[in-house]
């Protein structure tokens, strides 16, 4: 293939990209490859090199997406940037649906019914202190009323740890989602960076 | 050798090439391919991330081989980046050396 071929193509498969940087890359490749030919390489090697504009752009694409989840300030732009990874890995490979979609699935669920289990205990420890406080005038006993207060500081603790935990294992998945991309990385293109 | 390693390491590379002289992409690559294997399309990625983190300002400059050719020039900020991680390289390797001749590896 050609320079002129390659950029052709190449820009084609950056389309989702936003304007600005779908320029800045076909002018970086356009040159690298002016500059290639002119110190005294074949063509048609210096693209071949360069892989298939597909695989070039796939393997672009999913760069800035890591980096985007690996910078992004708080679990949930993590989480928004993940979702977007995961669908630049299912136009990559769908062969990735089916990879990603059970154990993903799964594992969502699970975070979920966490997440479900430690705010009911948090909420539920909170309602509670309050209607403690509030049945000191329906005639409490102090016995009954510091029983009650104990009970509700335990409900709030024990959801205030499943939480914290939760939030160290959603840490950890999103880890393991880029190693999982990493992978894919290195499988577009070649062992070699 | 790991990937993440590697790039880190092209990456401070390619800082403290800039900081010596403004040099343009391919340049780059030349430079560095002839000491580390690296695969050609790494080294542009690299150069436009850190001329967004504004490591790096761009000119275009005449060259004598056609087109105008895109140069890196480093800012204050950039100096001050590169300087630090390979003062950290440089600590670390000693370390690193330390650790594997005490052992005699």
């Amino acid at each position: 293939m050609k320079k002129d071929e390659f950029i052709k193509q190449l820009a084609e498969e950056l389309k989702t990209l936003s304007h600005e940087e779908r320029q800045e890359i076909l002018n970086d490749q356009e040159e690298f490859i002016r500059e290639a030919i002119a110190s005294g390489r074949n063509e048609e090697e210096v693209v071949k090199s360069l892989g298939t504009p597909k695989s070039f752009a796939d393997s672009l694409k999913l760069e800035v997406q890591v980096k985007k989840i690996e910078e992004a300030p708080d679990l949930f732009s993590k989480g928004k940037e993940t979702l977007k990874t995961t669908w630049v890995l299912f136009a990559l490979m769908p062969l990735n649906i089916f990879l990603i979609l059970v154990p993903g699935i799964t594992v969502l669920s699970f975070l979920f019914s966490w997440l479900t289990v430690g705010s009911v205990f948090a909420i539920g420890g909170v309602a509670l202190i309050c209607f403690t406080f509030f049945s000191l005038f329906l005639g409490f006993t102090v016995l009954q009323f510091f029983a009650f207060l104990f009970l509700s500081i335990g409900f709030i603790s024990m959801g205030t740890a499943t939480l914290a935990l939760l939030y160290k294992v959603l840490e950890l998945s999103f880890n393991l989602f880029l190693q999982y991309v990493q992978w894919n990385l290195r499988l577009i293109k070649g062992e070699k960076i | 050798m790991n990937t993440q390693f590697k790039k880190g390491v092209i990456e401070m590379c390619v800082l403290s090439l800039v900081t010596e002289k403004d040099r343009y992409g391919y340049e780059l690559i030349e430079t560095i391919s002839k000491q580390i294997e690296i695969s050609e399309g790494t080294i542009y990625p690299i150069l436009r991330r850190l001329s967004k983190e504004g490591y790096f300002e761009t000119y275009l400059e005449e060259s004598s081989s056609g087109p105008p050719r895109k140069y890196y020039r480093i800012t204050t900020q950039g100096k001050k980046a590169a300087l630090e991680m390979v003062k950290d390289w440089k600590a670390f390797a000693k370390q690193v050396n330390q650790v594997l001749k005490s052992e005699g590896v």
